[in-house]
């Protein structure tokens, strides 16, 4: 029988990061995927990034992840979202050629040192004791392993809807994992459901630019990853952008009886913001216009995803509404689009490694949690395979914190709120929103990654120059004097001022020699937020010392008479490891943690007197 | 073992008792005692002090000092025995809560560090979590009582206000790609610019009506020689005043502040009514009337000897027009006789009938003020929880004040009223975050 460190399940961008990240921290790993070639793929938006999303694609640039790579490598189209807001909340955004995006995740899997990879098909995880014993394929074979990292995507019981259609698959095209699904069933772990869709693909060939409204990507054209330059990227192209019409609007109105999110055929819960057309139709009546991204996928198709429309009606529905849209008259799909129903685990059974509360060794990451997107995906995957790869060697597991990362701030949602909806990221979810920014995402997490095992030495080596000089050109800054309105001024207090820039400088002190474009800019926004940041340290240190107050397994909460009710039940469902985590659940009052450390307190005392 | 902020409470009910004691706990007891007090305690004994805010004496107390871990709480400790009376334990606390880390103990918190420090058994531990809930539902009913009517209205309506404000920001920030309508950026410095101005007039509102210390404010009027400066002497007593000038009429008018049997009251001299001049004309009456707008009651007084003539009617009608509270005294009854009295007392029912000059029925005016006042006595002084309140609007007001209206600065905006509304939160106790987003999903078509 086959031995592993680590089994890996699934080939998506949660299952690839994972994959990747525990073989580079050192283990012995294993992907287990059904088809080779669709590992990597993108099945819904062929897009990597957006606000919050640039953020995660970042961050796991950081930890030596895969993915802004592969977005450099495939990316046909850049743009940096909110440029004219402050740069805490840029946010890179690429258009990907699904093809050579796939190639080039399929390229690092198969030259990553110790990463090996099986095709099958898991049809059971093998349980002990509440210990991970190994993996059961359909075929009969037996894998031993320590650590299951499960990343099954919308495969688990995945029903896909048209119309009144409805037939099981994992993606369109591709079957559920039915078996898999049955025995997870047996594990005792809570599950929900949950539902999201894709819109249909259009021919390009048949579709009538002219009229519509071009949208090119950014010049200076932004960089994904951080050891990535703008050569890496492929030819550019450009994206247009359609809109609804009231005719069109009549038409889905008309066909909703068909929809099965209408006529009650689909129950589970859906996104708020990513709604079908159907939703936006009827629950925004008083919108007579929608707007489409009509985005290329990639550079030899004429493929076209048409961003906004995602819809269930039935395929001649589709193809009705879709040609009342201009410029799309005559417009050919190429397949239609689909909602879907799929299993998730609640992740409030998840410790903030990631790995099952009640099994040791099961690690979950990826839609599974209750997320949607790829980047949201791959961050788990990354946190997963790192954590997965230092249990099988005994060493302590990582938790990314709130205010390291958005990676720490999205875990900690999910494992203390669950996901009453698919779970996305926002820089509202952040309230260290403008710290955890792009521009130092390596600054955060790189240190981190390299001790952790996950980055590498060529990255480190970068990252540590590149911060070498910041930090001189900070110094530089800090002793500048420069005139502004016939006063003398130090540049560091003058880049704090609103709509200046780095670049600016030179204009009140031309003698000054600029530092690297990007290094100075780098520079301004750290001196931009340097108040702001230092306010929310005083908060992390003060929050700190609820988060270093354990809750101890032992707490039965539902005995504690001095909680409320709403307190006793959210304790109990999301068992929070600190106190922090345990504020953050509604009916956790300040009064109700006054009472929690009581608690605590009591326990340790008694088990002190135990030891005696 | 100290534990980060010193928390400052009231360790004896609210009215009852001539002594108040005023509890403090933690890192900056030591910083207290010098500041007010500017010498070394001896552990463990009782100083006859002086509480001083700048050389100022503020009040004669007695304070004891309890190092750690010899305290209560296993913390350094300071005990303040002062005047009794919520106007003088209120005037300490504000004092002291200037001090850097210091605050407002939470319900039953005293308690709950001295357990966290092993100064209470374990056996104990089921009853301070008990303690913890039954304090905190008593503090929060007082907090309710407090907050009850127009000052609540206010504050939920900027609540409301700068959430209406947030959703739209958080909507350009996180959904700047959607088709979403939000508003212009001058529209919402408009806003913002309202929230602004309420916050600041809710503040000044605050502390201008005293609401601060929650006291009654008492009018006393009446024509000359009705016995209104002694009525004012009698009520006060010998009591040490607090005079403090409030502006607002044409003359600054001179208050009072007294306790009446543990109520903390305002009355305002009539030496801003000058005996000379006559009620009936213009100014005299214009100035009153503004004053007794303003007041919890106002107490009539007229000279029972003289009795109720047209001129006290036709000011009576005044000034129930703009306020109701009005407690009718005729004085000098020592001067009728016993018939005339019951014949009085029969015409004029809801009159309270005494003689200052020699006494008679004092007790009873005392009681049926307070009566009329209508406060309830609670453990949680409400004046305390109104300066948790004020300190918070205040910083609340600092945030939005400092903002600056700039698209490239949308999430400094942000953050800055995400404070501000985190401070409302701390007053109305619904920090709920989750009201942003969800506030965007129903105001926008989210969905590229």
């Amino acid at each position: 029988m086959k031995t592993y460190d680590v089994v890996v399940i699934g080939g998506g961008h949660a299952g690839t990061e994972a994959c990747l990240a525990s073989a580079r921290c050192g283990s012995r790993t294993l992907l287990i995927t059904q088809y080779f070639s669709t590992i990597g793929q993108m099945s819904c938006n062929p897009s990597i990034g957006g606000i919050g999303k640039g953020h995660l694609t970042k961050e796991i640039d950081a930890l030596g992840g895969v993915m802004a790579r592969a977005a450099d490598a495939a990316g046909i189209h850049f743009r940096v979202l909110n440029k004219k807001k402050g740069p805490a909340v840029w946010a890179t955004r690429s258009q990907a050629d699904r093809d050579l995006y796939k190639s080039f995740i399929q390229k690092q899997i198969k030259s990553q040192n110790k990463l090996e990879v099986l095709e099958g098909e898991v049809v059971d995880i093998i349980i002990k004791n509440n210990k991970i014993r190994g993996v059961e394929l359909n075929d009969g074979v037996m894998i031993k392993t320590k650590q299951v990292i499960l990343t099954a995507g919308t495969f688990l019981s995945g029903i896909i809807h048209i119309g009144n259609k409805s037939f099981s698959a994992g993606r369109i095209g591709e079957k559920a994992s039915d078996k898999l699904a049955k025995s997870m069933k047996d594990l005792d772990l809570l599950m929900g459901r949950l539902k999201t869709g894709t819109p249909p693909r259009l021919n390009g060939n048949t579709i009538n630019y002219k009229g519509l409204i071009e949208q090119p990507g950014d010049d200076p054209r932004p960089v994904f990853s951080f050891i990535g330059k703008e050569s890496d990227h492929p030819n550019q192209v450009k994206c247009y952008i359609a809109r609804t019409n009231e005719k069109t609007h009549e038409y889905i109105n008309k066909a909703l009886i068909n929809s099965p999110l209408f006529n009650g055929l689909i129950t589970s819960k859906g996104p708020r913001y990513c709604p079908s057309i159907e939703d936006k139709v009827t629950r925004f009546s008083e919108k007579n216009s929608h707007q489409i991204f009509l985005e290329p996928e990639g550079l030899n198709t004429k493929l076209i995803y048409p961003n906004g429309i995602s819809t269930s009606l039935p395929e001649e529905d589709q193809q009705r509404f879709i040609r009342t849209i201009k410029g799309l008259e005559n417009v050919e799909i190429e397949k239609y689009g689909y909602a879907i129903e799929y299993d998730f685990f609640d992740p409030r059974e998840l410790s903030c490694f990631l790995e099952s509360k009640k099994i040791n060794g099961f690690f979950m990451a990826g839609q599974i949690n209750g997320t949607t997107g790829y980047e949201e995906a791959a961050s788990q995957g990354i946190v997963a395979g790192i954590n997965a790869s230092l249990k099988s060697q005994e060493k302590d597991m990582w938790s990314p914190a709130r205010e390291d990362s958005y990676i720490g701030v999205m875990i900690d949602d999910l494992i203390t709120q669950g996901a009453l909806e698919p779970y996305r990221m926002f820089t509202s979810r952040a309230e260290h929103r403008l710290y955890l920014r792009e521009d130092n995402a390596d600054k955060r997490l790189t240190p981190i990654g390299w001790k952790l095992g996950s980055v590498s030495k060529y990255r480190f080596d970068i990252f540590n120059k590149k911060q070498d000089m910041i930090d001189k050109e900070m110094l530089r800054l800090r002793k500048l004097n420069i005139v502004d309105s016939k006063k003398n001024i130090l540049a560091s207090d003058f880049l704090k001022r609103p709509n200046t820039s780095y670049k600016n400088l030179s204009n009140y002190a031309p003698e000054y020699k600029l530092a690297d474009l990007k290094i100075g800019e780098d520079c301004a926004i750290r001196i931009k937020y340097a108040g702001y940041i230092e306010r929310q340290k005083l908060e992390i240190t003060r929050n700190k010392k609820d988060e270093e107050m354990h809750l101890p397994d032992k707490i039965n909460y539902s005995e504690m008479v001095a909680l409320s009710m709403e307190a006793r039940e959210n304790l109990s469902l999301a068992r929070p490891q600190n106190l922090r985590q345990a504020s953050r659940l509604p009916g956790v009052t300040p009064a109700a943690i006054s009472i929690l450390k009581v608690k605590i307190k009591a326990i340790k005392n008694n088990s002190a007197q135990d030891a005696k | 073992m100290n534990s980060g902020q010193t928390i400052i409470s009231l360790a004896t009910p609210m009215g009852t008792g001539a002594l108040s004691v005023i509890r403090c706990s933690g890192e900056s007891t030591e910083k207290i005692i010098q500041t007010f007090f500017k010498k070394k305690f001896i552990p463990r004994y009782a100083h006859y002090a002086k509480f001083k805010k700048n050389e100022i004496v503020i009040d004669d107390v007695v304070a004891i000092y309890y190092p750690a871990p010899n305290s209560y709480t296993g913390e350094d400790m300071l005990e303040i025995t002062c005047h009794g009376g919520p106007v003088m334990y209120q005037l300490l606390i504000r004092e002291i809560l200037n001090i850097k880390n210091c605050r407002l103990a939470k319900a039953g918190e005293f308690s709950e560090r001295a357990f966290l420090n092993n100064k209470i058994s374990l056996i104990e531990a089921e009853s301070i979590c008990a303690l913890i809930k039954a304090k905190t539902e008593e503090a929060a009913l007082a907090a309710r009582e407090t907050l009850s009517g127009k000052f609540s209205k206010e504050l939920f309506e900027i609540d409301n206000n700068l959430l209406k404000i947030r959703v739209q920001i958080e909507a350009m920030l996180d959904f700047s790609e959607e088709d979403i309508e939000t508003k212009e950026l001058n529209v919402i410095e408009q806003y913002i610019l309202v929230c602004k101005n309420k916050i600041i007039n809710l503040i000044n509102k605050i502390e201008k009506n005293n609401l601060l210390h929650e006291v009654s404010k008492l009018v006393i009027i009446g024509k000359s020689n009705a016995g209104k400066s002694s009525l004012i002497n009698c009520l006060t007593g010998e009591q040490i005043s607090i005079v403090n000038k409030v502006a607002g009429t044409t003359r600054d008018v001179v208050s009072k502040m007294f306790s009446l049997k543990g109520i903390p009251i305002i009355i305002f001299d009539t030496a801003g009514i000058r005996e000379t001049e006559d009620l009936v004309e213009k100014e005299g009456k214009e100035r009153a009337l503004k004053q007794a707008e303003l007041a919890t009651l106002i107490l009539y007084v007229y000279d029972a000897s003289i009795g109720i003539n047209n001129e006290d009617l036709e000011i009576l009608k005044n000034l129930k027009i703009i306020n109701s509270n009005i407690l009718i005294i005729a004085n000098k009854i020592d001067l009728l006789t016993k018939d005339n009295l019951s014949i009085l007392k029969k015409e004029m029912k809801d009159n309270i009938f005494i003689s200052i000059k020699k006494n008679i029925f004092i007790e009873n005016l005392k009681n049926k003020i307070i009566e009329n006042l209508n406060i309830a006595i609670s453990n949680y002084s409400p004046g305390i929880i109104q300066i948790k309140n004020l300190n918070h609007l205040k910083l609340a007001f600092k945030e939005i004040e400092s903002i600056n209206i700039s698209l490239s600065e949308l999430e400094l905006i942000a953050e800055k009223l995400k404070i501000t509304q985190v401070n409302l939160a701390m007053i109305l106790d619904n920090n709920d975050e989750d009201r942003i987003l969800s506030g965007i999903f129903s105001n926008f078509c989210i969905g590229k």
